[in-house]
């Protein structure tokens, strides 16, 4: 693998390390399964792209593209607590809606924001390599949503979300708002996610109204990983795992895909994935052999 | 004061599955009152304690506290005036959660729920001392989780996250129906003392007639959703559990002969 390929898997694992993170707030947190990210990850980046080519300051187009995010993911919500369709089930509706709205905001199936004035192209000053400055960029994003996260799951209304997930009846009787800490939680969840695919808009130059497909997955696979590699012992832990199992996921692949003996190519790669999650979901946590590996020689 | 009239809650009305919880049902407890609630399985006590705390909704009558009408509020707004202790000790706390950020969610009880930190010093140490008045050892566990505590550990913290917050109404669903003698007599004591030291309005639903007898001041009998027997003062001082026995008999009794004469 050159370095220019190890860069270039950390700045994607990073970008898809905000799906993970809006994944494990609606399925760990919020216990609220949501395939709503396959739409609003485009979602993000159909209107981003769109509006920087319109002329629009990148900045203020990433903002517009997690409220569309969130309201995407208010949508699938309000369709499981007003109406109570399933959550799996409403939150395909969302997705299969967003496909033809996506196509709507970019008025043909992609749009190419290559030589338009990008965050990448402000930033350009700092005078790094586009290589080393994409995941740069990424990596202190990435690190400030992170850590505002954090502190949001560690308020009382962050609480107040997490014991909805965790026990809806209990946080009633506690007179915790359920509903509107779902709405509050999917919302944000789908906000990151649309975040990410604007921040992936832009790093790749184009946004495309089928890159969407399989995110959901990915997303849960940093979500798995994290937790096999990190732990869930606290909810930082936690939190920050999805963020380092999103860019081992892409690191790991990276190095599948480059390893000639196995033959694999990219095309190969929705394959990877499905097979990467599949084994950590079957593996049992404290027989898990990723887990055992790097706790050896950690203290006891 | 709680004030309710001609409550009716009846579960699938209109199909074949119809069940009548409660039966038009009224009761007045007075402020600072603490009652037992006793009666045989599908009498409503719980549906009564649901009703109460708006987990059910009642189809005809109303509910009064302190003067006002709460008969439409949802569950979470009237978590404001009452809090609740459930039978199974994994219903009143989050397993997930760690001790004190439990007891933060019930801080926040009646609050608005702002961005600011749920767990900060003042309040930690603030837990740690109620902890310990507990004599559980929980005050040096605040990080551990709540799933890592006994069913006798937990029902006692959630008794603690109940009144942690200033409160009126204490609603205990037979809070010490799953745990051992010991750990109930010690968690029943522990109820004791909070409700006479914050004077708490309650209703103890229990399994137990030692236990209706011996707490609290007031003891109600429940029988296919209506009060069948409501005592109080001398005349409850000098009922013993044979005789609350007889009691419960006497309407069972009743039942059986209306079922031979259908059935001779």
């Amino acid at each position: 693998m050159s370095l220019i390929q190890f860069l270039g898997a950390i700045e994607i694992g990073l970008v898809f390390g905000l799906v993970g993170l809006g994944v494990f707030l609606s399925f760990r947190v919020l216990n609220f399964p949501d395939l709503t990210v396959d739409g609003s990850f485009p979602l993000g980046a159909a209107v981003c792209a769109t509006l920087i080519v319109g002329g629009v300051n990148p900045w203020l187009a990433t903002l517009a593209a997690m409220v569309a995010g969130a309201v995407a993911g208010s949508i699938t919500a309000l369709l499981n607590l007003r109406f109570n369709i399933l959550h799996l089930l409403a939150s395909i509706l969302t997705m299969i809606a967003l496909y033809s709205i996506n196509l709507r905001i970019m008025g043909k199936p992609n749009v190419a924001v290559i030589g338009e004035i990008t965050i990448i192209k402000q930033l350009a000053f700092i005078g790094l390599p586009n290589p080393q400055l994409k995941p740069l960029i990424a990596a202190v994003i990435v690190g400030i949503v992170l850590f505002l996260v954090i502190r949001f799951l560690a308020s009382d209304y962050g609480l107040a979300m997490r014991a909805t997930g965790a026990n809806p009846r209990m946080a009633r009787a506690m007179g915790v708002d359920t509903r509107q800490a779902t709405y509050v939680g999917m919302s944000l969840s789908n906000s990151l996610v649309a975040l990410a695919g604007a921040l992936f808009a832009q790093m790749n130059g184009y946004a495309d109204v089928t890159m969407g497909t399989g995110v959901i997955v990915v997303g849960l696979a940093a979500v798995i990983l994290g937790e096999a590699i990190c732990g869930t012992r606290s909810i930082v832990v936690w939190a920050i795992g999805c963020i380092i199992g999103s860019v081992i996921y892409r690191l790991a692949v990276a190095f599948a895909l480059n390893a000639q003996f196995l033959g694999l190519t990219s095309s190969d790669l929705n394959l990877v994935t499905a097979v990467l999650v599949a084994v950590a979901l079957i593996l049992p946590g404290a027989r898990n052999p990723l887990r055992a590996m790097l706790s050896r020689g950690a203290a006891p | 004061m709680i004030r309710v009239q001609d409550l009716a809650v009846t579960f699938n009305p209109g199909t074949p599955m119809e069940a009548r919880a409660l039966n038009g049902i009224g009761i007045d407890i007075p402020a600072g009152q603490f009652v037992t609630v006793i009666g045989s399985n599908g009498a409503g006590k719980s549906s009564l304690l649901n009703a109460l705390a708006g987990d059910v909704t009642a189809n005809a009558g109303r509910i009064d506290i302190d003067n006002t009408d709460v008969t439409r509020w949802p569950a979470t707004r009237r978590a404001g005036l009452m809090a609740r202790v459930f039978q199974d000790p994994k219903a009143g706390s989050c397993e997930e959660l760690t001790i004190e950020e439990n007891l933060a969610i019930a801080d926040g009880r009646g609050r608005r729920r702002g961005l600011g930190l749920a767990i900060d010093r003042r309040r930690r140490g603030d837990y740690r001392a109620r902890l310990s008045r507990l004599g559980l050892g929980l005050e040096n566990r605040l990080g551990d989780r709540m799933g890592l505590l006994s069913g006798g550990q937990r029902q006692a913290v959630s008794l603690l996250m109940a009144t942690l917050r200033p409160m009126r109404i204490l609603l205990l669903d037979e809070h010490t129906a799953a745990l051992d003698p010991r750990t109930a007599e010690f968690v029943l004591d522990l109820t004791r003392s909070i409700v006479a030291e914050q004077k708490l309005t309650t209703l103890m639903v229990t399994h137990s007639m030692r236990q209706a007898l011996d707490c609290g001041d007031r003891t109600l009998m429940l029988h296919e959703g209506r009060v069948v027997f409501d005592v109080a003062g001398p005349e409850r001082a000098g009922l013993d559990v044979p005789d609350l026995l007889a009691l419960f008999a006497k309407h069972r009794g009743q039942q059986l002969t209306d079922d031979s004469l259908l059935l001779g």
